[in-house]
């Protein structure tokens, strides 16, 4: 036992104590005198600095703020009240070689302890006593809150259907929230593409939107590539493996318009004008097509480039063509051994499920004749000789008009890329809120495949990873009946009142206007919209989600979802946008308040405990306890109210309001006051993942690497990895397909690049293809360019007050020194910033590092955070017709899968002096 | 000067720091939260070039020349940034609706502690910047200590670290006019002078400081000056590519940085042009001396090592593989302490 003779003694474990003699023996006389037992001072000033540094207990937590990291955190408790946090920082090497994960964190994470106890938090229950918005609230009870809510929600079941009342999952996701919505018959709101993060392009090619190999396995990468990704900003605890993957010989290109934070610590920066990208990635196409410099096994083996194209309908040649009844989801190859069109196994209609072509021999390039099963003729080609038609119209020199990027630029950036073996190519959650984001994503994807980089360790295209746990961490009880989803956008679209002006700049080939393209999506059913058109939604429940600070056009989802809105429920810590335009605020605990699993990002393979360190602050509660409470008035008032069973038809379920609280409770094993650690332990039951750790393991080491069981979701999931996890090896994704050979998850079963779809062809986007971005905003000389900040993740801590202090302490947007100048504006100027949607007043940032034609702001300010409008007033999202197709393929709605983003860079805009 | 039996370092690598301030957040929490310190950051991080904070410190004198005490100017509070107080309490809960909106309470922010955060120099696409995080730099030659009449200014005998012996502190100032970094704070609640205290605390039960234990970015090298298994003697002595800042300040700082370097310049045709650095030379040489070029063409040769897949130790210093590798002789766990009543 080491002893300090000061106020308070230190005792340590015998093997630290070891440790900790050995260090202290060469070490300061004072902590040599420490440990010997020698008196200090008590009353000395060091003394004071001493005692600070102490604490009672520490328990291990992190923070459920959907940043996709999973740190782990030491929380310190002293005299029952938070103190500070530090990171565990116990994270082992995942493999010999490679940089260890120690510390991740961040300094929002470092920071949580503080905004916890800011005195603005909701601590009470409020309920609304003037205007929606007025800021005028009244404290009350939760028993009256209970009770006026409940009364509510138990009318408007029995008057308007229970499809009227309404939930967004947003980022956050919370069990109770997900449990009552799914019970009651509600709808609940998908966030993927309403913030704009669905990966669109991605899931044309792959049939999956999200995979990312280990962060550390970047140290193999020989050239690493990122677009329109901003890790230093947007990715901080894993941020350091890129910088040592480039100590370890990586060569680091950023690809960005502006000289972003990431750019910085790049060995070359490229920088396209915004929205331009997919020229340059086309030209890179072009480049290692016409050197030579591709991968003919991985193409012929791994993608649809090899597959026949019929050249009078420019349709995919189909069994259905060449024999009766056959299928209209298998097709062709041109086998150079047998000189014939031949079947490949592994399409969607296949009966055999490898990519293995065994004899088959498939021609890369060609044109021939083939004899239909009705006795005609037709020429058909490969994709690949069609994509080279298409290259062929980007060249460097055509890419360099368009992006500003010289030919030798893009001559040298795609030689370091194409030569370099592994390469890797990551782009950032960003990418998805470009207009024609999945064309650019197609693109991008094109050269990892021509290079035969994926499923290579250290090489591929990684976008941002979700790995979702088999038996969903949000879930911890079985038995619900499932969702009433849907995707945000569309629903947005309907209800939102965003109609008009999501489809006013919306670019088509013919005479159909972008509108009758997307309701024309909506009525074939491929985008659910609950209730459906026509039917207006009535209860609005906002928890861990804060929609008027998040949507692109939030001023005219509040003037017009509003008004058709008879209750509007907010469960946060904070007054948030959307707590400040509602009837009801509930007070929810924070973070180091409840018991929970922080759920993880392929990139960071570990598993994180998010324990309770403290009590609730003030009189929240976690969001389990309030819905347990709704619903048990929900069931006592269902028979004196008259809200009587009814049979859901969306789902074929029963549903009785009388019996909503033992539906939600189980039978009152899970009440409104069960044990968290209980409720935890449940939850570690139903996956695998938990099988060889107990609860208290967890707790004690705050963390732990991922098993090789447990994660994976049913095939055809589009968040969960794509490849084994093996302890001490690192992962690498899509060896599924390109070591154990599963077909990939689209109509060909291969990475597609052809779509077939018929408003593919009419678009001519059967291919990529670079197409300008469409003036969204209206004719105005600049165009805004958007991101994640460094200072918030969404807008949590947006408005923390240390946050506020090492910034400006208001929003900001950057513009270039010459837009500026020309404008005669200076730097921290107040300006009017507008185009045909809205204006908004914001401070700027007059700096260099910005391209000239651009604006750049981070993201996620609160409305109230501005003097005038808000970023949200100039945002002008449109809704891409192509990426609301629903009839092909792996182009269909589910959950967490295909549908539109809703978006804001590149919209046009101008900032004026005030 | 005062004799140390072993001197403390910290060497801060230059290119891996993505100023995301955690170190500065952790400090912070740590240390200045107590009446009178709110405004006080004894880290920070700054983006370069920019006036940083106190703003335009590097103008403000102090130091030495040839062994001869400068003269200093004495930094203001809002200098440094004030501890901005926001109107919380109006904007949610007073009744004003869209009348009011989130803001400073009382003169609106001129300055702040990162005011220019990525807002660099040049013109556009060759402007540059990096970031430079900024501790006491526990120097040998300290400014501060020769200028207290109080002599309340120590460096501890047996680890070098520099302290403000609050007991004596009167309050005078003249340290901070000495400064030439300019990185004491001035409490006005406890009439004392106040600054980073290399978390002599934790460095006593052999913990990292809290800023590099906390750094996301692994860009904090912590250890003993004349440990030469430890990764400050290799990086600063033996492979000379870390240096002081601002060497001609005559302190004999004990923070040390790895230089920046930076991307290919673009030339007009939208080409890459390699014939100069971004970061002007004259630039670099301002901050850490004529060696920076030395260093840079040494760092950017064993660079080039491990790109043609050979090994560097340079480099595997600088990547840390396991990450205790960087704190020398205080890797201790802080969970592993219990503390208990006496």
């Amino acid at each position: 036992m080491e002893q300090v003779t000061r106020r308070k003694f230190l005792i340590a474990t015998s093997t630290t104590t070891a440790l900790a003699l050995n260090r202290l023996a060469w070490s300061a006389p004072a902590a040599t005198g420490a440990v010997g037992g020698a008196k200090v001072d008590y009353e000395s000033w060091e003394d004071i600095y001493r005692n600070a540094w102490s604490w009672d207990k520490i328990v291990h937590s992190s923070h459920n703020c959907n940043c996709n990291a999973a740190c782990s955190w030491k929380i310190y408790v002293k005299n029952g009240i938070v103190w500070r946090e530090e990171q565990t920082a116990a994270y082992e090497q995942t493999v010999d070689g490679l940089p260890d994960f120690n510390p991740l964190g961040c300094q929002k994470g470092a920071a949580y302890s503080h905004e916890m106890y800011r005195p603005s938090r909701v601590q009470h229950p409020l309920k609304r006593v003037g205007e929606r918005g007025s800021g005028q609230w009244k404290r009350i009870s939760w028993e009256q809150a209970i009770d006026e809510i409940g009364t509510q929600l138990t009318e408007v079941v029995r008057d308007d259907g229970s499809d009227t009342v309404v939930a967004f999952t947003a980022t956050q996701g919370t069990v109770g929230r997900d449990r009552f919505v799914d019970l009651i018959g509600g709808v609940l709101l998908e966030p993927f593409g309403e913030i704009g993060d669905s990966f669109t392009g991605t899931m044309i090619t792959a049939g999956h939107q999200c995979y990312d190999g280990g962060s550390d396995t970047r140290m193999y990468s020989k050239c690493i590539i990122l677009w329109v990704y901003n890790p230093n900003v947007t990715r901080i605890p894993t941020a350091h493996h890129l910088n040592e993957a480039r100590y370890n010989g990586a060569k680091v290109i950023s690809i960005s318009p502006d000289q972003n934070p990431t750019h910085v610590h790049a060995d070359l920066w490229v920088n396209p004008k915004i929205g331009t990208d997919t020229a340059l990635a086309m030209a890179m196409a072009h480049i290692i097509v016409r050197d030579g410099l591709i991968d003919e096994a991985h193409i012929k083996e791994q993608s649809d480039l090899v597959f026949l194209v019929r050249e009078d309908t420019h349709k995919f040649l189909r069994a259905e063509d060449m024999e009766q009844g056959g299928s209209d989801q298998v097709f062709y190859v041109w086998d150079q051994r047998s000189g014939a069109p031949a079947q490949p196994p592994g399409c969607m209609g296949s009966a055999d499920k490898t990519l293995k072509l065994g004899n088959l021999d498939p021609a890369l390039s060609g044109r021939w004749d083939v004899r239909l099963a009705d006795g005609s003729t037709v020429s058909v080609r490969t994709v690949f000789d069609r994509l080279k038609d298409v290259l062929a119209q980007h060249t460097p020199e055509f890419a360099e008009s368009v992006t500003g990027v010289g030919t030798q630029a893009i001559e040298r950036l795609t030689r370091e890329y194409a030569t370099a073996k592994p390469a890797l190519i990551q782009i950032g959650w960003g990418i998805g809120k470009l207009y024609h984001s999945d064309l650019l994503q197609r693109a991008i994807y094109l050269l990892a495949v021509l290079t035969g980089n994926i499923g290579k360790l250290g090489g591929g295209f990684w976008n941002g990873g979700i790995l979702i746990n088999e038996g969903s961490a949000y879930t911890p009880i079985p038995g619900t009946t499932g969702s009433r989803g849907g995707p945000g956008a569309p629903w947005l679209y309907v209800h939102g009142g965003l109609r008009e002006q999501e489809s006013r700049w919306v670019p088509t080939p013919g005479e159909k206007s972008g509108d009758d393209y997307i309701m024309e999506a909506i009525d074939n059913g491929w985008m659910p919209v609950y209730p459906p058109p026509g039917k207006d939604p009535r209860v609005l429940i906002e928890c861990g989600s804060n929609l008027l600070r998040r949507t692109r056009g939030a001023n005219v989802v509040r003037e017009n979802l509003w008004p058709k809105l008879k209750l509007v429920v907010t469960i946060d810590f904070n007054m948030s946008s959307s707590a400040r335009q509602s009837d009801y605020v509930l007070p929810a605990a924070g973070y180091y308040e409840t018991e929970g699993l922080k759920y993880q990002d392929t990139k960071i393979p570990y598993i994180t405990i998010k324990s309770k360190a403290v009590e609730p602050v003030g009189e929240s509660r976690n969001e389990w306890a309030t819905f347990a409470l709704l619903a048990k008035k929900i069931q006592e008032l269902a028979p004196k109210l008259g809200a009587k069973p009814y049979f859901d038809d969306v789902l074929g379920v029963e549903r009785d309001p009388a019996k909503l609280y033992d539906e939600f409770t189980e039978d009152g094993k899970f009440p409104e006051d069960a044990d968290e650690r209980e409720q935890l332990r449940r939850m570690m039951s139903r996956t695998k993942l938990f099988q060889d750790v107990t609860l208290e393991e967890l707790e004690a080491k705050g963390q732990m690497p991922w098993p090789n069981e447990g994660f994976k979701l049913p095939v055809g999931g589009s968040l969960g990895p794509t490849s084994d996890y093996e302890p001490g090896k690192p992962y690498t994704p899509a060896t599924d397909f390109t070591e154990k050979k599963q077909p990939w998850f689209t109509l060909t079963g291969r990475q597609q690049f052809y779509i077939d779809h018929d408003w593919f062809l009419e678009f001519g986007e059967e291919l990529p293809v670079y197409r300008e971005p469409p003036k969204m905003g209206g004719d105005y000389p600049l165009r805004m360019s958007c991101g994640h900040a460094r200072w918030g993740i969404h807008s949590w801590l947006r408005d923390n007050a240390l946050m506020l202090r090492l910034q400006r302490g208001e929003p900001i947007i950057y513009i270039s020194a010459e837009d500026a100048a020309s404008r005669k504006i200076e730097d921290n100027e107040l300006v009017e910033m507008f185009n045909d949607v809205g204006t908004c007043k914001v401070r700027v940032m007059v700096t260099p590092t910005i391209q000239p034609g651009m604006i750049h702001l981070y993201h996620a300010w609160e409305q109230f955070q501005f003097r005038e409008g808000s970023h949200n007033d100039v945002y002008a999202s449109q809704l891409k017709p192509l990426n609301m197709v629903g009839n092909y393929g792996q182009l269909h709605y589910k959950s967490g899968y295909y549908q539109p983003n809703n978006v804001d860079k590149g919209a046009t805009i101008d900032v004026r002096k005030i | 000067m005062a004799k140390v039996k072993r001197q403390l370092a910290m060497m801060m690598d230059l290119n891996k720091c993505i100023g995301c301030q955690t170190c500065t957040i952790a400090c912070k929490r740590l240390w200045t939260r107590d009446e009178g310190m709110d405004y006080m950051w004894w880290n920070t991080v700054n983006t370069m070039p920019g006036a940083g904070t106190p703003r335009d410190w590097e103008e403000m004198g102090g130091g030495f020349k040839d062994g001869v005490a400068q003269a200093g100017r004495l930094p203001t509070r809002r200098e440094f940034g004030e501890a901005w107080e926001f109107n919380y309490q109006e904007v949610f809960y007073g009744g004003k609706g869209k009348d009011t909106h989130l803001k400073v309470v009382g003169d609106e922010p001129e300055w702040g502690p990162n005011w220019d955060e990525d807002q660099g120099a040049g013109e556009y696409p060759n402007a540059y910047y990096f970031y430079l995080p900024r501790i006491c730099n526990h120097c040998t030659n300290a400014a501060c200590l020769e200028a207290c009449p109080r002599k309340a200014i120590e460096k501890r005998e047996e680890d070098g670290i520099v302290v403000i012996n609050e007991d004596r502190c009167k309050g005078y100032r003249f340290c901070m006019e000495a400064c030439p970094y300019k990185k004491i704070y001035f409490n006005h609640a406890k009439n004392v002078a106040q600054k980073c205290i290399f978390c002599f605390p934790r460095v006593e039960q052999s913990v990292a400081p809290a800023c590099a234990r906390q750094c996301p970015g692994r860009l904090r090298f912590v250890g003993y000056r004349d440990d030469e298994e430890g990764p400050i003697w290799k990086l600063v002595e033996k492979w000379k590519v870390a240096l002081p800042l601002h060497p001609e300040y005559g302190t004999d700082a004990n923070v040390f940085y790895v230089p920046p370097l930076a991307p290919a310049r673009i030339d007009e045709d939208g080409n890459f042009d390699e014939s100069q650095p971004r970061i002007p030379n004259e630039y670099l040489i301002s901050l850490f001396g004529e060696e920076v070029l030395t260093s840079l063409e040494v760092l950017k040769a064993e660079m080039a090592k491990t790109r043609d897949g050979k090994t560097s130790e340079l480099m595997d210093i600088l990547i840390a593989r396991h990450w205790p590798d960087m704190f020398g002789d205080f890797t201790r766990d802080p969970a592993t302490i219990k503390w208990v009543e006496a």
